[in-house]
């Protein structure tokens, strides 16, 4: 690497591996057929993360999530005997959707209560587990087949509270193999104890790893938010993450705060009485900065296909980025800190918010623009560093390679 | 004598109510709604004030505070909306060159 920006060495804390050099095709980013493939040999061959289990804390509790990969939805339910379970959300007796999107006003979720799940065409019935009830006017039907006739399951397990679904009954990897060592360095991480304190989403115009490109860099900070992190663009060393590793087909970069970083008014009253987002958090938890970083700000951690969770010190936030199409994306975003104790608490807990939210409108304003000029067919190929941009390269290496795949069911 | 914010924090009212609002969504909705002049002066009115209004809603407990010292949370919590957008982007009330505000959702 011949860029002069070595005031700090990106550590390595695992071998990088061989994932082409030079250029990458625009090709993955903007093809339909391309798209095709990744819905097959990615989405219904990977673990998806859809939700947290305390989402959902109580007997009945469902979240309704859409899966538009899979061109399905579905229905994820804590059972009477508080085993979470998720179903394709389809009635078998005619196709209707059986929960229909209920938007909790307060909280702008697609969550509910039921004893019962009860299709609102016709009225069929199904227990939590699925299991389908007696059908009014059973008699002038053929004998239903209980065995056959019910809720379409759905695999699913938990990791730390994160729910994973996966298109095949019996996928090739259980959850906590395929999370793998990623999973490992953050197993210790108390994610129970945090408190959900946000939620924003968008829907864009953009290729669903082109999304993802643009939260797993830290290249761009110094020019894209030299307005609101100004420290970004006086200190541009802050553009190389101070150490990154890659497992399998998930990775993990650590950012930089610089010790020269200077506050903003706000942010300094933010730190006097609670926690910030702005760096600065000396509150150490485990699973985080798996390479001892000095000077560490926090980790971006992805996994693989579409699921960051980024760790800092007293919060994490993760991104679900939900593909539509080639070209198009529904990027979620949720944010968890620790539980504010008092009013003061609480107000520093607001810059966490506004500074992260107003720093990732930044951050999306370049997908459209980006995917826009990608379709042009104007670039066949992209420039990216090996060092810098390690994580833009590993996941467009490893989506070809899972395109490239033999099917495995 | 306007009673809607606590003793000693008179000069503030002329903020509210717009300013009280109580969920993040609604104070965002409100920040874009707004204009420079009026983002920089609220956050320099509350910032001077800062210390003092920690110190008088930490008397109470977060959940279940009395009317008037949720109106001071709120505004504080208003404050810090609007903190990034005078202390970045001069007062802007959308980030500048930012992703479309109407179609970004806050959930909460």
């Amino acid at each position: 690497m011949s860029a002069p920006l070595s005031k700090h060495e990106m550590k390595l804390g695992t071998p990088i591996p061989e994932m082409g050099e030079g250029p990458i095709s625009v090709e993955p980013y903007v093809s339909a057929e391309f798209f095709q493939q990744e819905k097959q040999k990615i989405f219904r061959q990977a673990w998806i993360e859809v939700c947290r289990d305390d989402m959902i804390p109580n007997p009945g509790d469902y979240q309704v999530c859409p899966m538009e990969v899979w061109d399905s939805e579905i229905i994820v339910v804590r059972g009477k005997d508080n085993q979470v379970r998720a179903f394709h959300n389809i009635c078998p007796h005619r196709g209707m959707k059986v929960v229909r999107l209920d938007h909790d006003e307060s909280q702008n979720f697609q969550c509910g209560h039921a004893q019962v799940l009860i299709c609102p065409f016709h009225g069929w019935g199904y227990n939590l587990d699925g299991t389908l009830r007696p059908v009014m006017g059973e008699e002038y039907f053929d004998k239903i087949d209980r065995d056959q006739v019910g809720l379409i399951p759905v695999t699913l397990d938990i990791w730390n509270g994160f729910v994973f679904v996966h298109y095949q009954q019996e996928p090739a990897q259980p959850l906590r193999e395929f999370l793998g060592e990623l999973a490992d360095d953050m197993e210790e991480n108390p994610f129970d104890s945090f408190t959900h304190i946000a939620r924003y989403s968008a829907q864009a115009k953009c290729n669903w790893k082109a999304s993802m490109d643009a939260f797993h860099e830290a290249y761009h900070a110094a020019t894209l938010h030299g307005g609101s992190i100004p420290e970004a663009a006086r200190l541009p060393e802050g553009s190389v993450p101070t150490s990154a590793r890659i497992y399998g087909p998930h990775h993990s970069l650590s950012m930089w705060a610089s010790p020269d970083f200077r506050p903003t008014p706000a942010a300094i009253a933010a730190w006097k009485y609670g926690q910030s987002f702005s760096a600065g958090g000396e509150m150490k938890l485990p699973g985080a900065n798996p390479s001892n970083d000095e000077n560490w700000w926090f980790d971006i951690n992805v996994f693989f296909p579409n699921f960051f969770c980024d760790t800092g010190p007293g919060w994490y936030f993760t991104y679900n980025f939900r593909p539509i199409s080639e070209s198009e994306t529904v990027w979620v975003m949720d944010i968890y800190q620790k539980k504010a104790e008092s009013c003061s608490q609480r107000i520093a807990q607001e810059h966490t918010k506004v500074m992260l939210r107003d720093i990732v409108y930044e951050d999306l304003s370049t997908l459209e623009q980006t995917q826009e000029m990608l379709s042009s067919g104007l670039l066949k190929t992209l420039n990216i560093s090996s060092s810098l941009e390690v994580a833009v390269r590993h996941l467009h290496a490893t989506a070809c390679e899972w395109v490239a795949s033999e099917e495995k069911t | 004598m306007d009673a809607s914010l606590p003793e000693g924090f008179a000069e503030l009212s002329r903020f509210g109510p717009k300013w009280f609002a109580d969920t993040e969504k609604e104070r965002h909705r409100i920040r874009t709604g707004s204009v420079p002049a009026e983002l920089i002066d609220l956050y320099d009115s509350v910032i001077a004030r800062f210390d003092d209004i920690c110190a008088e809603l930490d008397q109470y407990p977060l959940d279940g505070l009395p009317e008037v010292q949720q109106n001071l949370l709120n505004l504080s919590l208003s404050f810090m909306e609007v903190s990034l957008a005078v202390e970045a982007f001069q007062g802007a009330a959308k980030v500048p060159f930012g992703f479309d505000t109407d179609r970004w959702e806050v959930h909460f």
